[in-house]
């Protein structure tokens, strides 16, 4: 197999050693400032994909199909983006791990009913600011639990 | 604890960036964190056919993607520019963002050739980091049949296991040692400053 190893200078190391320009700190904050600016709305968009998550394992005791547990995992990623300007401590490791539970269960031939009812509830009281990075800490340590029994039972490959 | 931001200024003013993103509000994300670093000249796309015209049109010294686009995933945008004939852009510096990659997605995303992938919710810090880390250059870029893209080692592993040395490569071990250790109080001897008669 042939391989070409190529040296390019790119125009971006050019451009940003020239003169002017902003300090580190002031870009960072500046850009913060604006995320912070994006917040409520984004507020409002992860209160209304969580009521869709909801809605997508509902009944709480059976396996949501391929179709939703895809759905599930988009819309948990779509929120993931939007914590970036939105202050909630935890939040983000909430849709994380519903991603990951989703993932799982799409792999696994096993399912445990209500699995994604601790990770939701989980998820519900962070967006309400009641729990902090540290209790979603231990709390996930069950959540992980579940998805390592889920990802040991693993589908073969090309089977859905 | 506080954090503590790295010093030094950069000019991003000239740059241009094409972000593309099918959610308006992620790509709404990307533009306001590159204004707010001084990007000055920002264009945007929401699907990865859009991002194909203005890779097309324009050239590009930063592309910001999201993983996940509507009509196809940013990993396959990533391929088809890496392999294209678009000769300023298939070199341009890539950062994928995604929340999480499904497992049967890694591999998939780790040999796509971004020069990084940046999880969400998109840190501003960290998004600078990468910037100015990609801005270093140095990385080779390398082109097979499997794999096109920036050199995706880190680090020099030293040589491989059965490959016979050169008498041009450097040395990459010390050897065993042939004496004892030497203990605290002599290292210490060795540093302690002493008189000299001259």
């Amino acid at each position: 197999m042939a391989v070409t190893f190529h040296r390019v200078k790119s125009s971006l190391e050019t451009k940003i050693r020239k003169p002017g320009g902003k300090s580190i700190t002031s870009a960072v904050t500046d850009a913060r400032e604006n995320l912070a600016a994006l917040a409520d709305t984004h507020l409002a968009l992860i209160a209304e994909r969580l009521e869709v998550l909801t809605t997508l394992v509902d009944p709480i005791s059976d396996r949501p199909t391929d179709d939703r547990l895809d759905q599930i995992h988009a819309l948990a990623d779509e929120c993931m983006g939007y914590c970036a300007g939105v202050d909630r401590s935890g939040l983000p490791e909430c849709f994380l791990k519903i991603c990951q539970l989703a993932d799982a269960v799409s792999l696994s031939t096993l399912w445990l009913p209500g699995c994604f009812e601790p990770v939701l509830n989980m998820t519900r009281l962070c967006f309400g600011g009641v729990l902090d990075n540290r209790q979603v800490e231990v709390l996930s340590v069950e959540i992980h639990r579940c998805i390592d029994r889920l990802s040991a039972a693993r589908k073969a490959p090309g089977l859905s | 604890m506080a954090e503590i931001l790295p010093e030094g200024r950069l000019n991003l003013t000239a740059v241009k960036a094409l972000c593309v993103d099918s959610n308006s509000q992620g790509l709404e994300i990307l533009t306001q964190t590159l204004t707010g670093f001084g990007v000055d000249k920002l264009i945007r796309a929401h699907t990865a056919e859009e991002a194909r015209k203005a890779l097309r049109q324009d050239r590009f010294d930063i592309m910001l993607a999201d993983a996940r686009l509507s009509d196809e995933s940013g990993y396959d945008l990533l391929r088809w520019l890496r392999r294209s004939t678009l000769e300023h852009n298939r070199f341009v510096p890539v950062i994928l963002v995604t929340g999480h990659t499904r497992e049967s997605q890694v591999q998939y995303a780790r040999d796509s050739g971004a020069n990084f992938v940046v999880a969400k919710p998109t840190s501003p810090i960290v998004l600078l980091q990468r910037i100015q880390w990609v801005a270093r250059g140095g990385r080779v870029f390398v082109e097979s049949d499997t794999f096109v893209g920036p050199d995706r080692r880190f680090k020099h592993e030293g040589l491989p296991n059965g490959v016979g040395r050169r008498s041009t490569d450097a040395s990459e071990a010390l050897g065993d040692a042939s004496e004892p250790n030497m203990t605290q109080s002599e290292i210490d001897t060795v540093f302690r400053p002493q008189r000299v008669s001259l």
